[in-house]
């Protein structure tokens, strides 16, 4: 039975692929066209490469989530979602009208909401009611814009409406759907999806749903205002994203924050003007991040369930394919040298320092591409922090160590060689903007650190236990959490001044938020 | 009453309470420096230590107020997100498979030939059934008895210096 889907998924595959060297290839498919009550499709190059991604990924996916489900008894049910959420993926990624848009849409956050209601406890249930609140919200913003269009052709290529306030509608409901900043709560909630749901759902189709909506509007949205809030939104969004994931604890969580990070990055790309490489580092996260997803989800499943990120270490966790798959995951993630990440991430990182833009959304841009890191290694450090090395271990099925290979032997070589011949730039000029040496001085500060680290250890006695209490005993009535981190027997000490923020607690009755408060006070004075 | 706050009351001891509140106090180390086991256990000897130095206080008054006193460094030092396992309340696999209530075997989708495949299980069923029905009395009056006997007197209080 499985061999007839794989049959099938391989000649669309074939059919795709040969559509793929054909850039000029383009085909509108209106099967009605009564005015308003039209259904019309494009199959053009764009959508031909999302949904070859999407073919793979799903493939994947389906296999993944036979191993992950295997003994439930609804699993046929989940199938019949899945299927539904895969079609109406298809259906928006070729549609080209705004029915037919409007029914994907409305189709894909219904499906998405039973899947994230598959396991009927608290969790899912406040999970998915807030997937489908969002996303409905989403659903009324397209509708209230595709309603401001109703005198006009309701095509792609029409200028004669271009009111704002339309446009301002349509920008919303992709940032309700991709998670973007105001509306980005649901996207942590949603994982207490089952793993496959997460790796297929939240990762590559369900958060680029918005995103393609913007690809397919891109000639209206090639406006200073509507292009300024979408980059700033991103911007915004892969911040925050980046920062939380710093701090969480649970594994699947990281990863969802991590796919925000990734598609505020896009957005913000998109925000740059740049719609097409925007569409190509999406394709590329697609990838590893469903990868990634699978990967994790294999540890999670192992460990009969616990998502929770701070005992893996014990547990012995470290079959070795898993691990270097999950290291060249990061690594593509992170968008280091020779792998998928690198091509579209560095195009993007170039071409935004071409603008001349304030300092703060320079500093935010660095910050984040350096948090990307930062939680990659915090990830992968907290599930492999053993010492010991072990060949195998317990699962339920010894095939899935190797499911992801293929996929990310995929993600880094064919996305290379894709992007390569599709990014047609004969020569890169190296163009050495007045931000550029912020690089170095981030580095510079970062080895400073670790020499620092060693250099003063026996000031962090001498200072903070001798020093500072008998300051500050003087003038507070405590110091609650400063020696927490006094004697920290570990290779991440970093909060040596963080404590250092409940001395504002006489002012600001907070623990837990402080440090924020002052980096953006001193933000502040420095704008 | 109706609040079922009389089952979860018990006198404790003094030992029993910081027995209690030293579990407590490890697994809020567990749940801040989790990740690496290495400062874990180190943390963890720390907290033993603090907890060790004042083992063998005899004033019962000071052991009283520094058991407050360490009840209320927990509230004010709790994780934001503690450590559950994934089966517990609270944790990310609770409550995903749920018994299916027993009527549903006795509905008219179990038609008889499928239920003469089974011919013991549901025998043994409605034998059940009789024998729930003829010992429900029996139930209600032990009920009846285990909340008559809990205490609605106080003791009388002995005063310091009354004679037994």
């Amino acid at each position: 039975m499985i061999i007839y889907i794989y049959n099938i998924l391989l000649f669309f595959i074939m059919l795709l692929i040969l559509f793929f060297f054909i850039m000029n290839f383009f085909l509108f498919l209106y099967p009605l066209e009564w005015l308003f009550f039209s259904f019309k499709f494009n199959f053009y190059f764009n959508s031909m490469i999302f949904s070859f991604i999407l073919l793979m990924v799903t493939s994947s996916v389906l296999v993944f989530s036979s191993y992950y489900l295997m003994g439930e008894l609804n699993f046929s049910y989940y199938l019949m979602i899945l299927l539904i959420f895969v079609l109406s993926m298809f259906l928006l990624n070729y549609s080209y009208n705004a029915i037919s848009m409007l029914i994907s849409w409305d189709l894909l956050g219904i499906s998405s909401f039973f899947l994230v209601l598959f396991y009927n406890n608290w969790d899912s249930c406040s999970g998915s009611m807030n997937t489908v609140l969002t996303n409905r919200l989403g659903d009324f913003f397209l509708f209230v814009f595709f309603s401001t269009s109703i005198f006009s052709g309701m095509t792609m290529l029409t200028y004669s409406f271009m009111f704002w306030s339309s446009l301002i509608f349509l920008i919303l409901t992709a940032f309700t759907k991709s998670a973007q900043f105001p509306f980005s709560g649901w996207l942590p909630k949603a994982m207490s999806a089952p793993t496959p749901v997460s790796s297929l759902v939240h990762s590559s189709t369900l958060v680029t749903a918005g995103l393609l909506l913007l690809f397919n509007f891109n000639l209206m949205l090639m406006n200073s205002f509507s292009m300024s809030i979408i980059f700033f939104v991103g911007l915004l969004t892969t911040l925050f994203s980046s920062l939380s994931a710093l701090i969480e604890e649970d594994l699947k969580k990281v990863v969802a924050l991590s796919t925000l990070s990734q598609m505020g990055f896009s957005m913000m790309t998109f925000g740059l003007g740049m719609y097409f490489i925007s569409l190509l580092h999406l394709l590329s996260h697609a990838l590893f991040k469903s990868c990634l997803f699978m990967q994790v989800g294999y540890l999670i499943h192992c460990s009969f369930g616990q998502q929770d990120g701070r005992f893996y270490s014990i547990l012995k966790f470290s079959p070795i394919f898993i691990q270097i798959q999950l290291l060249v995951t990061l690594f593509c993630l992170c968008g280091m040298l020779f792998t998928s990440g690198l091509v579209s991430k560095d195009i993007i990182l170039e071409f935004f320092f071409f603008n001349k833009n304030y300092f703060i959304i320079m500093l935010m841009f660095f910050i984040t591409v350096y948090l990307t890191f930062f939680y990659s290694y915090r990830l992968w450090k907290g599930l492999f922090n053993n010492f010991s090395l072990s060949f195998m271990h317990y699962s339920s099925s010894g095939l899935i160590n190797f499911i992801s290979i293929f996929l990310c032997l995929f993600s880094i070589f064919f996305i290379w060689w894709m992007n390569f011949n599709l990014i047609f730039i004969p020569s890169f000029f190296i163009y050495l903007d007045f931000y550029v040496p912020l690089i170095y001085m981030f580095l510079f500060i970062f080895i400073n650190y670790l020499l620092l680290k060693f250099i003063l250890k026996d000031m962090v006695y001498k200072f903070l236990g001798d020093y500072l209490p008998k300051y500050f005993t003087n003038k507070l009535d405590s110091l609650k959490f400063f020696d927490n981190s006094l004697f920290n027997f570990s290779n991440y000490n970093i909060s040596y001044f963080l404590n250092l923020s409940n001395i504002f607690n006489f002012y600001l009755y907070s623990n837990y938020f402080n440090s924020v408060v002052l980096v953006i006070f001193f933000l502040f004075i420095l704008i | 009453m109706e609040s079922p706050a009389w089952m979860f009351t018990k006198a404790l001891s003094h030992r029993q309470k910081v027995c209690r509140l030293y579990k407590r106090a490890l697994r809020e180390v567990d749940a801040w420096y989790g990740g690496d086991m290495l400062n874990v256990r180190f943390q963890k000897v720390l907290m033993r230590a603090r907890f060790d130095a004042y083992a063998t206080e005899k004033d019962p008054r000071k052991a009283q107020l520094m058991l407050a006193d360490g009840c209320k460094e927990i509230w004010e030092k709790r994780h934001f997100k503690p450590f559950r396992f994934s089966f517990d309340p609270l944790g990310s696999s609770y409550d995903r498979e749920r018994e299916a209530p027993d009527q549903i075997v006795d509905s008219e989708q179990w038609t008889l030939a499928e239920r003469e495949q089974f011919p013991y299980w549901f025998n043994k069923r409605e034998q059940r059934k009789k024998e729930l029905l003829q010992h429900w009395t029996k139930i209600e009056k032990d009920w009846d008895e285990e909340i008559a006997a809990i205490q609605t007197q106080l003791p009388k209080e002995k005063l310091p210096g009354a004679s037994a």
